[in-house]
């Protein structure tokens, strides 16, 4: 069957479900099916927040564990909730900004060491991409702009074959006036860090 | 896409929406005109849409004060003749049920569509009360949509039957229909022009018992006629190929089955039902006939199983019924992908087990949602526990209510011992200082004391009980997404409006103890909570800031942005601002108390209960 699954998570207000609707429109704007779950109420108020994005032939907004072919990962620890999702070789993007939560510090949690994450997820794919998002929010001029950087740096691997216009549209209708430069601009940095960095 | 799109009068047009947006969509079509709601998760895009558009799409439309206003609201637009909807969570249905009961027996003239966004697996809600058992219990007609399109498509629909059989039809979508989002295309926009004018007919609208006697047994013959078109409707199809087994299913679990089947070519027809009740016995008996086994596919309630079964024992079918009796399908949780296809396989004897990759030795940190840097609920509930502690006061009991603060449940607070419904923190708090010399301290929210918690206050001044009510007065509804409610002067559409002042309210029942406090002043707060214990009777303790979130986003617009800093020289690692106090934005790191900048919105309560002043905003 014809599906591509990607599924993209973080922590609340970093703009999960903003990145997943833009991923999927520029899909649909190529006459492509698209699906997205989103999670909203009690469960976002900074708690984990995913959302599963399918495109092509499906019918349902959840993907089977095993079936995910690329994550995105706006904080790094949060990968390792949805190890069951990921198939053999599928793409990793990752954050490497982590965020703690309150639980560390309470010592009800421990947060792991991120290198070590990375480490084992090469035991599953060689195909992990770590994207320095301070550094890069900070050169776009705005704190909020991470998912932006990553719909950019999305646009590069391109694993549907989406044109670049396609792209560029959907981050036009996506955001208003000042905040369309902001994110213009992130979205070029992200792209440019997966041409000139990792290509590199 | 802006949202604003989706009004415009374009058939063939496609958007990326929402299945609530898609549900607003479905309305403008069908010239909806009247609609209101009281917030809830899963159902509040759907009110969050229309207070952005429903001006221009000419829709009056408000957010009522609870559920049981809403739906008599809309109900009352139908019988003035507008076409019209309510909308609600799951549990909001249980407050509008008196009415929407009696409603079937009155019946309807415009269209009226009463949604219920049901909640499978509870991601933000205290129950997974499958309501289709109520719509059955009213006698009403359920659609249940399987994706965002569909649900545009169903209001229409329901536009239709519900004037052409005069009866309220519900349309029931669950988390994963309501924040699917997919491609729904437009179709062109209905005009119904029509004044509101209601034309008079006690003997229908006026349910005394002789009237009422014969409207029951109306109503009973509609759903007869209705049993007519669920039989025929599109919206009930058959996958038909051939094989020796089948599968009914419905709504978003129908997706889980389409998928799995597929996917894996299984050998199984299918019956996908999207009107669901009254049940299509004949389509469902005709399916039955033909296979040896049949698999019943539906979350939470063997709503569709049970009649399987019947229709079967009527017709002394020899089909085998498989359905909730398994650990892999049950009453619980929603479907999903893994679950069906794990059913099926086992029926069919395959082994449906996969090599999932895992990392024994890294775990996630513990994450659960949590009340935001600058909340003011926190800074609330730290002076209670300050106030409780200098009383040396160990045993309080602090039921608690729906919305954000049904948080403080959490570390290091544990300030909510019990909950049960919107309102249930007065109701509960009237009963416990009753039983018990424990002290009573109870926490609402201001949308929540309007929605449910007045009548119970009025009961404590009644009854002569004794507790302290908190109102968690943080100016919105904010746990749905920040929807007005009557204490904030706008409307729905961000209109003026008058303000309902709570205190006026508690003075007005004759509470004499009624303070209001700013929490982000804590010295104030922890006074007049000392002042409280110290008191008999009914004590209301306003406790009134701004939603951080709200504030936060309109200092950002002006780019005004303070924070929070530690002087290292002075913090003696005392961590009270860690243990006791825990904002996300606080935080330890090699031995040292940070900051996060990202988080911290500088709204100083830490600084204030930092005992060196090692913490300053800037």
């Amino acid at each position: 069957m014809n599906e591509y699954n990607i599924l993209i998570v973080g922590v609340g207000g970093q703009g999960v479900l903003k990145l997943a609707q833009m991923i999927c429109e520029v899909s649909m704007i190529e006459g492509k099916n698209a699906l997205m779950s989103e999670i909203h109420g009690m469960a976002q108020r900074g708690g984990s927040v995913f959302s599963e994005v399918r495109i092509g032939d499906v019918f349902g907004p959840i993907i089977e564990n095993g079936e995910c072919d690329m994550i995105i990962s706006l904080e790094p620890s949060e990968i390792l909730r949805y190890l069951d999702k990921l198939k053999n070789k599928v793409v990793i993007i990752s954050n490497n900004e982590i965020i703690k939560p309150y639980t560390v510090s309470l010592g009800l949690s421990a947060y792991p060491e991120i290198d070590k994450i990375f480490e084992k997820l090469k035991e599953l794919t060689e195909k992990i991409f770590i994207i320095d998002g301070k550094r890069l929010t900070k050169e776009s001029g705005s704190n909020i702009t991470l998912n932006s950087i990553m719909f950019g740096f999305y646009s590069a691997i391109n694993p549907l074959n989406l044109k670049e216009d396609s792209f560029k549209k959907v981050l036009y209708d996506n955001f208003k006036g000042p905040f369309y430069d902001i994110n213009q601009k992130a979205f070029e940095l992200g792209r440019n860090e997966f041409f000139k960095n990792v290509l590199k | 896409m802006k949202i604003e799109e989706i009004v415009i009068d374009e058939p063939g047009k496609k958007l990326f929406l929402l299945g609530n947006e898609a549900i607003v969509r479905g309305f403008i079509e069908g010239s909806g005109k009247f609609a209101a709601t009281y917030p809830g998760t899963p159902s509040s895009e759907i009110g969050n849409t229309l207070s952005k558009i429903g001006k221009l799409a000419n829709i009056n439309f408000e957010f009522s004060t609870n559920e049981k206003v809403a739906f008599e609201i809309a109900a009352s637009a139908s019988l003035s003749g507008f076409r019209s909807m309510t909308f609600m969570k799951h549990v909001g249905l249980n407050v509008a049920m008196d009415s929407f009961m009696t409603s079937a027996y009155i019946g309807t003239i415009g269209g009226f569509i009463i949604i219920t966004a049901d909640d499978p697996s509870m991601f933000s809600s205290q129950n997974e009360q499958d309501n289709r058992i109520l719509g059955k219990f009213a006698n009403v007609p359920i659609l249940e949509p399987r994706n965002p399109d569909e649900a545009r498509r169903m209001v229409k629909y329901g536009f239709e039957i519900s004037e052409k059989y005069s009866i309220p039809v519900m349309l029931r979508t669950t988390t994963r229909i309501s924040h699917l989002r997919g491609i729904v295309n437009f179709e062109k926009i209905e005009r119904i022009e029509n004044k509101g004018y209601f034309n008079k007919n006690p003997n229908r609208f006026v349910p005394v018992p002789a009237n009422a006697k014969i409207l029951h047994k109306e109503l009973i013959n509609k759903i007869k006629l209705l049993k007519i078109e669920s039989e025929n409707t599109i919206f009930n199809h058959k996958i038909l190929n051939g094989f020796k087994y089948g599968i009914i299913t419905s709504g978003v679990s129908s997706n889980y089955v389409m998928d799995v089947v597929k996917k894996y070519s299984l050998p199984f027809d299918i019956l996908s039902l999207g009107f669901t009740y009254p049940y299509p016995e004949d389509l469902i008996k005709n399916f039955i006939t033909n296979y040896e086994a049949v698999f019943v596919i539906e979350e939470l309630e063997p709503f569709l199983e049970d009649e399987v079964r019947i229709i079967k024992e009527k017709n002394n079918l020899n089909t085998k019924i498989y359905g909730k009796d398994g650990e892999i399908l049950n009453n619980l949780y929603e479907y999903n992908p893994d679950r069906v296809k794990k059913a099926l396989f086992d029926f069919l004897g395959r082994d449906s087990e996969k090599n999932l990759f895992s990392i024994q030795d890294l775990k996630p940190p513990l994450r659960p949602p949590v009340l935001c840097a600058g909340c003011p609920h926190r800074a609330t509930y730290y002076s209670v526990f300050v106030t409780l502690r200098k009383n040396k006061i160990k045993d309080a009991i602090f039921p608690s209510d729906i919305g954000c603060y049904s948080l403080g449940l959490g570390p290091p607070f544990n300030m909510a011992d019990l909950i049960y419904s919107m309102g249930s923190s007065v109701g509960t708090s009237n009963g416990f200082s009753k039983t018990t010399e424990q002290k009573v301290i109870s926490f609402i929210g201001d949308s929540t004391f309007f929605h449910a918690g007045i009548p119970a206050l009025i009961n404590a001044k009644y009854n002569k009980n004794d507790f302290i009510l908190i109102v968690l007065d943080n100016r919105t509804t904010a746990m749905t997404g920040h929807q007005p409610n009557p204490g904030m002067g706008i409307n729905a559409y961000g209109d003026e409006a008058p303000i309902i002042e709570i205190e006026e309210i508690v003075k007005g029942i004759g509470i004499e103890f009624v303070k209001v406090v700013d929490p982000y002043n804590l010295s104030e707060t922890q006074k007049v909570i000392d002042e409280a214990l110290k008191e008999d009777g009914v004590k209301v303790i306003i406790s009134r800031r701004e939603c951080s979130l709200l504030r936060d986003a309109k200092l950002r617009k002006e780019g005004v942005w303070h924070m929070a800093k530690i002087d290292e020289e002075k913090c003696r690692m005392c961590k009270i601002c860690v243990n006791q106090f825990s904002c996300p934005a606080i935080y330890t790191e090699d031995d040292k108390i940070k900051i996060d900048e990202n988080l911290c919105d500088g709204c100083g309560v830490c600084v204030q209960l930092c005992p060196f002043d090692a913490i300053e905003v800037k």
